[in-house]
């Protein structure tokens, strides 16, 4: 069994002289389909080794949206480069080991590999990367489709006063208000919610709270019950994108609007 | 790299930014009455390289293509959607809708990296998104 292992763990590993050093190819694939790989960098004037990525992982990282300047992450990275023995240069983009005598690379190499493959994780489950797609869509789709109808600003509370920021704030001519929260989870829909009670209850300015749902499943079923209840509207977006649109669309500029 | 050279998603103020690691040049154009932004990145030291394609709107980028060389796994390659364009989701770097041409691990017909300096490095995105006009000038 051990040789068959081996094998499976070896058999697609190669290795290439490149002007840095040594590029690895490993049996692991990254998510686009691509061969996980590293670097062996050196030897140094010590005769000592580093391990290298490609300069791609953490920018990749931030590209999704994960701001590793916020404390929280910025401290989970760390643990996580610490736990590996990893260091992060911002400057160059790469992600390095100290160096290390040449007997004490293949070990520190199955550690790096591990690493890379943790940070892969954190790319493909993101809640960010999630979220991305929703929410640029629909804001898409509804700017356009009241583009030099209405006033949009985003991420605006729908009054003074308001703790939740709605997604977008709409205004056409002589109408009230239409703030849009997207919502792809229970907590985002009840914000909307206590928006609306707020605008009714406490806030001079009138204004309309539609919730656009991401999918049918977003919220549970008691969160759609108080929030059927409560805000203007609560279209889906999945599946029905246009007639979602429109609803908001009608709310914004009147029922007997269509815009194509 | 600052953040306005290849700013993803304004909205979510997400952008791809390089480290020193990469030389990195960028190719702004107008074509067929769309804006796009070409990215070329390279590393001599790792024989690293892409040259991504995307589509700028006033919100955000669109990333179309990224022709690519890994020094880890040599063999010029391709990321792009099969599907049409208006299905790429905006502001994000990759994602399963790309493919990749050929597959990693099948057969490659260029495996020479070949890029020597800022000129050879450019004349590849220059060849393959064809960028030069006939008399030879970038468009």
């Amino acid at each position: 069994m051990k040789d068959i292992l081996c094998k499976a763990f070896c058999d697609q590993l190669a290795i290439r002289l490149v002007p840095a050093g040594i590029a690895v190819s490993t049996a692991f694939t990254l998510s686009g389909g691509e061969p996980l790989g590293f670097y062996v960098v050196g030897p140094d004037p010590s005769g000592r080794y580093r391990l290298e990525d490609d300069g791609t992982t953490v920018p990749t990282i931030e590209a999704m949206g994960i701001d590793l300047e916020t404390q929280t992450r910025s401290d989970a990275i760390a643990t996580l480069f610490a736990e590996y023995g990893v260091v992060y240069s911002p400057e160059t983009g790469e992600l390095s080991t100290p160096p290390m005598a040449e007997d004490l690379v293949p070990r520190r190499a199955l550690q790096f590999v591990a690493l890379l493959l943790r940070l892969q994780d954190l790319i493909l489950l993101t809640p960010e990367r999630v979220a991305s797609t929703f929410k640029e869509d629909a804001i898409k789709a509804i700017t356009r489709s009241l583009e030099g109808h209405a006033t949009i600003c985003e991420d605006q509370s729908p009054a003074a006063g308001i703790e939740y920021a709605a997604d977008l704030l709409i205004e056409a001519p002589n109408r009230k208000p239409v703030a849009i929260f997207l919502a792809q989870t229970d907590q985002r829909v009840l914000e909307a919610v206590v928006a609306q009670m707020a605008v009714t209850y406490e806030a001079t300015a009138d204004c309309s709270v539609i919730a656009l749902l991401e999918k049918d499943s977003s919220v549970s079923r008691r969160t759609r019950l108080r929030a059927s209840n409560r805000l203007t509207a609560m279209p889906i977006y999945e599946g029905d994108e246009r007639e979602a649109v429109q609803r908001v669309v009608r709310e914004v500029l009147g029922h007997r609007t269509t815009i194509h | 790299m600052s953040a306005s050279v290849f700013p993803l998603s304004r909205r979510r103020q997400s952008s791809f930014r390089l480290g020193t690691a990469f030389r990195w040049r960028l190719v702004r154009f107008d074509a067929r009455g769309y804006k796009f932004r070409l990215l070329l990145a390279f590393s001599l030291t790792k024989e690293q390289y892409r040259a991504t394609l995307a589509l700028e709107d006033e919100r955000d980028l669109t990333v179309l293509a990224s022709c690519e060389f890994h020094g880890t796994h040599p063999g010029w390659h391709l990321l792009a959607t099969c599907d049409d364009i208006a299905t790429v989701p905006a502001g994000v770097m990759i994602g399963p809708w790309q493919r990749r041409f050929p597959k990693a691990r099948g057969n490659h017909r260029r495996v020479d990296f070949g890029v020597k300096d800022d000129v050879t490095a450019l004349d590849a995105a220059a060849k393959f998104f064809r960028l030069h006009k006939a008399e030879g000038k970038l468009i």
